[in-house]
C-alpha cells in the first residue's frame, strides 16, 4: 500500500514537472532581438498575464539616435500587438507595433492594419528568440 | 619585420582600394575644365569641346565613320545600384547614328584595355565587322538615331529613334539585344533634335538586375519612363566602371555629353495615411498623417521631407510636426522646417509623419487649399522613381468674399489702430463709420459666438469668423440654409432656423456693412500698388504685392493655382499667367504677363473698392 502511493505521489510529481516544463516552453516569456545591417533590435517580454503583456523594446542604430521604453500589449492568437512608448530627442512618442509568433520567435509586421506584411526575409522584421543579457 | 612590412603594404592597399571606392560615387561632371586624371578618352572623344552651346565630352564630330569613349575608371561596388543622369547632345547631321552608355567589369577594365567597339550600327558598344565590342562589358544603354543599334544579334531588326538595351558581351562574343523602344511612336520625339537628358537606373537583385531608362524632352521638366524596370537575367560583376561611347558611319551628326551626375538609389515614397476630413473654417485645427518608406536599396542618407504648401495668415498657421521611426526614433519641429524635415531613413525603415496646423485668418477664397508631399534622399542619393501625394484641405462658408474680407480688414485694422487687445466695441464700429452697430448687434455676435462653442471671451479673430458667415450668407442666397419655423425674413438673409431672430438681428447689420462698403471704398490700404514694371524672373516685395492683388482679384484658374502657392515675392511662371489671365479678362492689351504702366492704370481704374492704394 505504501508503494502504490509512493508510486501515485512519483506519478503525479512527473506529470507536474511535464506540465510546468510545457508551460515554460510553450511561454513566449523572454528576449528576441533583430540584427538589421545598422543596429540591433531587442524585444523583451516580461510577464504574460491572461492576454495583458508587459515588456520593453529597444532600438540601437548605429550612427544615428537610439531608443528604449516600454511596450504594453496583448498576445491572441499568435499576435502581439501593442504600444511603444519611446524618449528621443527629449520628447516622448509612441509607436505602434505588431508582431507574429512563429518558431523561432516573432515576425514584426508592417503596413496598413488591414493588410499587414510579415516579411520572413527582411532583417529588420525578423526577431529571433535569444538568451535575456 | 617583413611580416610587419608586408602588412603595412596591405594596408596601404585595402585603404587605397576603400578610398577608391568611396570616392567613386557620387560622380558629378561638366566636361569642362582640364580634364580629371578618373577620365580616359579615345578615337574621336575630346574633353570639353563646345558642343550645342555648352561645354562637353565630345564622342564624335560632324563626320563620317567616327567612333569615341569617355571612361570614368574608377570602379564602385554594383550592390548599391546605381542612377545615371546625364544630358546628351545628338544633332547637326543627318541622322546617325547614335550613343550608348554602358557599364564594364570594374575589375577587369582599366586604361590599359578600354577600347570602344565597332562604328556604324554598333553605336562603338558592339562588336561588328571584325571588330571587337567593348571589353568585359556589362550593360550597353543605346539612344539611336539611325536606328541599327537593334539590328541584328537578336535584335528586331533597324528601328530609327530608338532606345535599346544589348546585353555583356567581350571580344567578339555576346551583346546580345534585350529589349527597345520606340520613341518616336510611343512619345512623339526624335532622339537627336538637340538636347535630350536621359536617366538610367540599374537596380541589383538576386542574379539579375532592373534596368530602367527615362526620357526627358523638356531639360528634366518631365520625365517619359522608355524602358520600364527591364528584368536582366544576369547578375552584374561585383564592381562596375561607366562610360559613353557614339559612332557615325555614311550618316553623321555631333554626339557629345554636358553633365553628368551618378549616384546610388533609395526609393522613397510617400503614402496619406490620414487625411484632414470634413470641412474647415477660418481658425480651425486640422491633422493628417502620412509615411514615407524607403524601398531602398540603400539607405537614404539625410533625406528632405517635404510639405508644401501656402503658409500664413491666407493658408496655414501654427503648423507643427512630428514624426516616429519604424527604428524606434523621433523628432518634431514647428513652421520653420515643415518645407524641409530632415530624417535619416535606412532601407526599409518607415517614418510616420503627424502635422498639425490652423486656417489661417486672412483665408479669403472658398477654394480648398492644397498641401504636397514629398521626399528627396539625401547628398549622392536620387529617387529612382520620385513620387508625390497631394491632400486638399476643404475650406468652406465662413470664409469671406474678398469685398467682404477687406470690408473686415476696416474692423480689424481700426480696433488695432486704437489700441485694443479685446473684441471691437459698439464705439469702435462707429468710429470706424459703421452706422447701425448697436449693443444688441454685439450681443448677438456673443450670442451666435458661444453658439459656435468657442468661450465667452471674444477675440478680433473669433467676431470676424461669425461676421464672415453671416455675411457668407447674405451674399450667398443658394448657400443658405432657408426654412424652419417660418422665418421668412430670416431664410431671406440667410439666417439659420434655431438661431433665426439672433441671425435676423445681426443680418440687418451686414447689411449695413455692404451698404457702408461702397460708401467708404479707399479707407484703408492693405497692400500697396508695385511702383516699377515687373516681369518674369523678378523678384521683391512689390511682386508679392502684385501677387496678392492677382489672388484677392481672383480672375479664374491660373489666379487660383497662385492663390494655391502663396504670394511669394517671386516673380514665375504662375505669377505671368495669373497677370495674363487678368490682363485678359480686363481687355488689358497685349496680354503679355508684363506689368507695365497699362496694367496699372487699368488696375487702379478697374478696382472699385480701391484697397490697394
Amino acid at each position: 500500500m505504501k508503494k502504490s502511493i509512493t508510486i501515485i505521489v512519483f506519478v503525479i510529481v512527473v506529470f507536474a514537472v511535464v506540465l510546468i516544463w510545457q508551460r515554460q516552453s510553450n511561454s513566449i516569456i523572454g528576449c528576441y532581438v533583430a540584427t538589421p545591417e545598422n543596429g540591433l533590435y531587442t524585444l523583451k517580454i516580461d510577464s504574460i498575464d491572461d492576454t495583458n503583456i508587459v515588456g520593453s523594446l529597444s532600438f540601437k542604430n548605429n550612427g544615428l539616435d537610439s531608443s528604449s521604453g516600454p511596450l504594453n500589449a496583448t498576445y491572441t492568437d499568435g499576435i502581439l500587438k501593442g504600444i511603444y512608448s519611446l524618449h528621443a530627442e527629449g520628447s516622448s512618442t509612441t509607436l505602434p507595433v505588431i508582431f507574429k509568433k512563429v518558431d523561432y520567435g516573432f515576425i514584426r509586421g508592417s503596413g496598413p492594419e488591414t493588410n499587414i506584411l510579415y516579411d520572413a526575409s527582411s532583417t529588420l522584421a525578423v526577431f529571433t528568440k535569444t538568451d535575456c543579457q | 619585420m617583413n611580416i610587419f612590412r608586408s602588412l603595412v603594404v596591405l594596408s596601404f592597399i585595402f585603404l587605397n582600394s576603400s578610398q577608391a571606392f568611396a570616392d567613386a560615387l557620387p560622380i558629378s561632371e561638366s566636361f569642362s575644365g582640364s580634364q580629371p586624371s578618373s577620365w580616359e578618352i579615345r578615337s574621336s572623344a575630346a574633353w570639353a569641346v563646345s558642343a550645342g552651346g555648352d561645354q562637353t565630352l565630345l564622342l564624335t564630330p560632324n563626320a563620317g565613320a567616327q567612333g569615341g569613349l569617355g571612361f570614368y575608371n574608377a570602379s564602385f561596388p554594383s550592390n548599391q545600384g546605381i542612377v545615371a543622369e546625364f544630358t546628351y547632345y545628338a544633332n547637326e547631321g543627318d541622322g546617325a547614328d547614335g550613343l550608348v552608355f554602358f557599364l564594364v567589369d570594374g575589375d577587369q577594365v582599366d586604361e590599359s584595355n578600354i577600347a570602344a567597339g565597332a562604328l556604324g550600327g554598333s553605336l562603338g558598344y558592339a562588336q561588328g565587322g571584325g571588330h571587337d565590342g567593348i571589353p568585359y562589358a556589362y550593360l550597353g544603354v543605346g539612344f539611336d538615331e539611325f536606328g541599327n543599334f537593334l539590328n541584328g544579334n537578336g535584335g528586331p531588326g533597324r528601328i530609327p529613334n530608338s532606345v535599346a538595351l544589348r546585353g555583356s558581351g567581350n571580344g567578339n562574343a555576346g551583346y546580345t539585344y534585350l529589349t527597345s523602344t520606340n520613341v518616336a511612336s510611343a512619345f512623339g520625339y526624335e532622339t537627336d533634335t538637340g538636347w535630350r537628358t536621359a536617366r538610367v537606373t540599374v537596380s541589383p537583385g538576386d542574379g539579375s538586375a532592373l534596368i530602367r531608362v527615362e526620357m526627358s524632352f523638356d531639360g528634366g521638366q518631365t520625365w517619359k519612363v522608355v524602358i520600364n524596370d527591364y528584368q536582366y537575367n544576369e547578375a552584374p560583376p561585383e564592381n562596375l566602371k561607366l562610360g559613353f561611347t557614339a559612332s557615325t558611319g555614311g550618316s553623321t551628326n555631333v554626339h557629345a555629353i554636358g553633365n553628368l551626375t551618378v549616384t546610388i538609389p533609395a526609393d522613397l515614397e510617400t503614402a496619406l495615411i490620414t487625411s484632414p476630413s470634413g470641412t474647415y473654417r477660418r481658425g480651425d485645427s486640422f491633422t493628417y498623417v502620412y509615411s514615407v518608406i524607403n524601398n531602398g536599396p540603400n539607405d537614404s542618407g539625410t533625406s528632405t521631407v517635404i510639405n508644401s504648401m501656402p503658409m500664413g495668415d491666407s493658408g496655414f498657421v501654427d503648423l507643427a510636426w512630428s514624426y516616429v521611426t519604424t527604428d524606434g526614433r523621433s523628432a518634431s519641429g514647428d513652421s520653420t522646417t515643415i518645407a524641409a524635415i530632415p530624417v535619416d531613413l535606412p532601407s526599409g525603415v518607415t517614418a510616420t509623419v503627424t502635422v498639425t496646423g490652423k486656417i489661417g485668418k486672412d483665408v479669403v477664397t472658398a477654394d480648398d487649399l492644397y498641401i504636397e508631399l514629398s521626399a528627396n534622399p539625401g547628398v549622392g542619393k536620387n529617387d529612382p522613381s520620385p513620387s508625390s501625394s497631394q491632400l486638399s484641405v476643404d475650406i468652406v462658408a465662413d470664409v469671406p468674399t474678398p469685398e467682404v474680407d477687406n470690408h473686415l480688414d476696416v474692423i480689424e485694422n481700426y480696433a488695432r489702430t486704437h489700441g485694443a487687445t479685446t473684441a471691437p466695441t459698439v464705439d469702435d464700429y462707429e468710429g470706424a463709420g459703421l452706422a447701425g452697430v448697436t449693443s444688441q448687434y454685439l450681443s448677438v455676435v456673443n450670442a451666435a459666438f458661444a453658439a459656435y462653442g468657442i468661450g465667452a471671451a471674444i477675440t478680433i479673430e473669433h467676431a470676424q469668423n461669425i461676421i464672415s458667415q453671416a455675411i457668407f450668407d447674405f451674399n450667398h442666397p443658394v448657400a443658405r440654409i432657408s426654412g424652419g419655423g417660418g422665418q421668412q425674413d430670416s431664410a431671406t438673409l440667410g439666417c439659420r432656423d434655431s438661431e433665426a431672430l439672433n441671425y435676423n438681428l445681426f443680418a440687418n447689420n451686414v447689411q449695413s456693412l455692404c451698404v457702408y462698403k461702397i460708401a467708404t471704398s479707399t479707407v484703408v490700404a492693405t497692400s500697396t500698388m508695385p511702383a516699377r514694371d515687373l516681369k518674369l524672373g523678378m523678384k521683391g516685395d512689390d511682386v508679392k504685392s502684385l501677387q496678392d492683388i492677382l489672388i484677392t482679384e481672383n480672375k479664374g484658374p491660373q489666379a487660383k493655382k497662385l492663390a494655391k502657392v502663396g504670394a511669394s515675392g517671386n516673380f514665375g511662371i504662375l505669377t505671368k499667367n495669373a497677370l495674363i489671365e487678368y490682363q485678359k479678362q480686363n481687355n488689358i492689351l497685349p496680354a503679355s504677363g508684363y506689368f507695365g504702366s497699362l496694367t496699372k492704370k487699368a488696375m487702379k481704374t478697374l478696382k472699385l473698392a480701391g484697397l490697394w492704394w
